[in-house]
């Protein structure tokens, strides 16, 4: 006979915690015997697999796992639990718990207890234990052996309080997280990249914008959490949403009037990296059969760059460009025959305008606007700036196929490389995303052989 | 014929007759557990049927919701040294632990709350029911076990129930213990509701379990009842086992328990009379019975089940 540990069950819990309260609620009796006893009971388990993960795994289906307090979301392989180093809080380890959420690099904090979650015990001051070094540990917080005094002193059977309550809120996130179907957080361990969903990485200022953007409800529960949005590691974007995401992020229209502060914002932005970047980087786009995309990597920081500079070319009298470049371009959006094909975001066009941008006048058939919190306007303006980017890129080819004999299109044309000819291809469905610390852009295309290396960004010096 | 019947009478692991007097125990229990009573006692005079009528109880209760309270059942026996620990390590062995020979009493209580608070929180009032067998032969400190586990089970919010099953005749000493002041926290918490079990009281008691040999079906395939398999002939004709109770009752009543001063016909003396006269005599004389033969067959029938004691014939010709 054994105890299953389900006095300590709690939602939420981890693989871990469950072969950690069997332990601790068989007291003293031998490993041994446990493991011949669960033998007899699971025998199916007991074949190939190590004793230990058999155990565990006995115990998972022996606790009825499948509820919704136990979102499986969260339930991982004891194995890759079992490579990853033990994240915990101390408060909770007392009391025989442990979530696979502390798992999460992005949770510091345990949202239970509002203390910051350790890679070691406090009592023993040991790493806390693995599955194999459990069975082994003698510490009142960490270890097997804990007393039922103990137990009751640490509340670990109090179903009443406020344990509970917590526990049931960050079930319902993770049931809302499931539901939100376009996000998968994913643990610290796991490797997303080979799955050809988009990665969305930390250290990225974009980041915390979007998610604060596309999901207000995320972001609130986390930061309910104490999670903050900044620390979280990693995104991914299922290879199916991207699609929907791209609309997303295309259905922020700004009401910023930004004619003088979107010019400052970017001279203080890129006038720095004029310095330390040049054109000369090619970007380099890559086609991926299974995908049908092309992609192309680039940082921010060259991307903003790569604008400016495109955009220096159409307004800047400096330039070798003059503003009738842009007055071309603005006429050619709003009445010419690429009209339908490019949408130039209203930011670009106010700012070819070269006046305030209000966007109450603008007429456009889009008339769906959306009001971005105060800290998500710059990083939106920096969507809207690469858009504004690929659009003046899209709509440049689109003047060459189509007006060549235009004079200033000319002009501009001789300083685009030879080299490039993207015939066929159409530019206008394209999605940005950040990766890393990088944007990837996609592109469809029908035709895979189109060669887009050098696109021409090489000769706008 | 009797290779082929699914039920022996006479094995008495496998015989059980729902008599009046153990549906009133349950009752009893039923409602003590309903009630939220921490405790209580049955007691009874020795071979009445107490435990066989608290093993009946099946595997568990049900609560006033529907769901099921698990019992759990321990024996206790009489032991030369009577420890706290023995009782620990009765009630875990009884668990199905493979207890070390080094553990200690809180080593075991810990792993019995553990189990009990789990079956426990199966239902939704979180309660579990412990029944203790024998209970005359444990000590006043050896009870205190119960306290403490009952105590354990309050802390991790759940209620356990303990009831002590006891010999009328050997709880008394215990019971004097119980009524001291020191002791008022046993007492108070198990002790303060007692229900008495008796044996066979009245003819009309005996006439209701005779009626259950004729309802005991001996062999499923047939449906054949104790009574048609063993009196083919009577039953066919209409005859009850039940019928005779009026005679049984009398004779019983003349020849025993008025000279033995019994209170009642304890259980395991009368099935044993009614299976001598069900299975050895009446088969024999079914054809040729009438009333003065079944006076007969009776007499022979409780003579040969052992109620009057040899063993005081015995002492008495040696004094």
């Amino acid at each position: 006979m054994y105890n299953i540990g389900s006095a300590l069950k709690r939602p939420f819990e981890s693989k871990y915690n469950t072969y950690r309260r069997f332990l601790v609620s068989n007291g003293n009796l031998s490993i041994s015997n446990l493991s011949a006893e669960l033998r007899i009971d699971y025998p199916e388990f007991f074949q190939s697999k190590a004793r230990l993960d058999c155990m565990s795994v006995a115990l998972h289906l022996n606790t009825n796992d499948s509820d919704a307090s136990s979102p499986s979301i969260l339930y991982r392989l004891s194995k890759s639990e079992e490579q990853e180093k033990i994240r915990n809080c101390p408060i909770c380890a007392e009391m025989c718990f442990h979530s696979s959420l502390y798992q999460y690099t992005w949770v510091t904090q345990c949202p239970l207890h509002n203390v910051s979650l350790t890679t070691h015990c406090p009592t023993c001051h040991q790493q806390w234990p693995s599955y194999g070094q459990l069975a082994n540990r003698k510490c009142n917080t960490c270890g097997r052996l804990l007393s039922w005094r103990h137990l009751v002193q640490v509340n670990a059977f109090d179903e009443s309080s406020q344990i509970i309550e917590k526990m049931s809120e960050i079930s319902e996130i993770i049931i809302l997280l499931q539901n939100a179907n376009k996000v998968t957080l994913v643990s610290s361990s796991e490797n997303a990249n080979n799955t050809g969903n988009l990665v969305f990485r930390e250290n990225t200022d974009l980041f915390p914008s979007v998610i604060k953007s596309l999901y207000p409800h995320l972001s609130s529960h986390l930061i309910a959490l104490g999670v903050d949005i900044k620390d979280i590691t990693k995104l991914v974007i299922r290879k199916e949403n991207i699609q929907a995401l791209g609309n997303e992020v295309n259905r922020h229209q700004d009401l910023i009037n930004v004619s003088e502060k979107v010019k400052k914002v970017v001279n203080k932005k890129i006038k720095k990296e004029v310095l330390k970047w040049t054109c000369k980087k090619l970007l380099k786009f890559k086609y991926n059969n299974s995908e049908g995309l092309y992609s192309c990597i680039r940082t921010q920081e060259e991307l903003l760059e790569t604008a400016y500079y495109l955009w220096l070319a159409f307004i800047d009298p400096n330039k070798e460009s003059t503003p009738a470049s842009a007055v071309l371009y603005l006429q050619s959006i709003c009445n010419g025959p690429g009209y339908n094909l490019i949408s130039a975001p209203p930011i670009v066009l106010n700012i070819l305008k070269g006046e305030s941008a209000d966007l109450s006048s603008f007429n456009t058939n889009n008339s769906s606007y959306y009001i971005l919190p105060e800290d998500v306007k710059e990083h939106v303006f920096e969507i809207r700036l690469i858009q504004a980017f690929l659009n003046i890129l899209g709509y440049l080819i689109y003047l060459r196929d189509a007006i060549k004999h235009d004079l200033v299109w000319l002009e501009f044309s001789e300083q685009l490389p030879s080299r490039f000819h993207p015939n066929n291809w159409n530019l206008f469905n394209y999605i940005l995303f950040p990766q890393n610390d990088n944007y990837l852009l996609l592109f469809e295309s029908n035709q895979s052989k189109l060669n887009f290396k050098n696109i021409g960004l090489y000769s706008i010096e | 014929m009797m290779n082929t019947i699914d039920v022996h009478l006479d094995n008495a692991t496998e015989f059980f007759i729902m008599t009046p007097m153990i549906k009133s125990l349950h009752d009893t229990i039923k409602q003590w557990t309903w009630c939220g009573l921490t405790g209580g006692v049955i007691v009874g005079e020795a071979r009445c049927g107490k435990s066989i009528g608290v093993r009946s109880l099946k595997e568990s209760i049900q609560s006033r919701a529907g769901e099921d309270i698990p019992i759990f059942r321990i024996s206790i026996g009489n032991r030369d040294v009577k420890t706290i620990r023995s009782v620990y390590l009765r009630i875990a062995n009884k668990l199905g632990f493979k207890i070390k020979k080094s553990s200690t009493s809180d080593e075991m209580a810990f792993l019995i709350n553990m189990h009990l608070v789990e079956a426990a929180i199966s239902n939704s009032s979180h309660q579990v029911i412990l029944i203790i067998d024998e209970a005359q032969y444990m000590t006043v400190d050896q009870l205190s076990v119960f306290a403490e586990i009952y105590n354990d089970l309050i802390d991790a919010h759940c209620n356990c129930t303990v009831f002590f099953v006891a010999n009328e005749s050997q709880f008394e000493p215990l019971a004097k213990e119980l009524i001291k002041n020191e002791n008022t926290y046993l007492r108070e918490r198990f002790f303060n509701h007692i229900h008495a079990f008796y044996g066979i009281r009245n003819q009309k008691e005996l006439k209701s379990c005779l009626k259950r040999y004729d309802a005991y079906v001996l062999h499923h395939a047939s449906h054949k009842t104790a009574t048609e398999y063993y009196c083919p002939k009577l039953y066919e004709s209409g005859w009850r086992l039940s019928d005779v109770a009026a005679t049984m009752w009398s004779i019983y009543h003349e020849t025993c328990m008025k000279p033995l001063k019994h209170q009642s016909w304890n259980m395991s003396q009368f099935t044993r009379t009614t299976n001598i006269l069900l299975m050895d005599y009446l088969e024999k004389y079914e054809i040729e019975l009438n009333d003065e033969i079944l006076e007969g067959l009776i007499m022979r029938s409780i003579e040969a089940s052992g109620i009057h004691p040899n063993i005081h014939a015995f002492v008495g010709r040696h004094v």
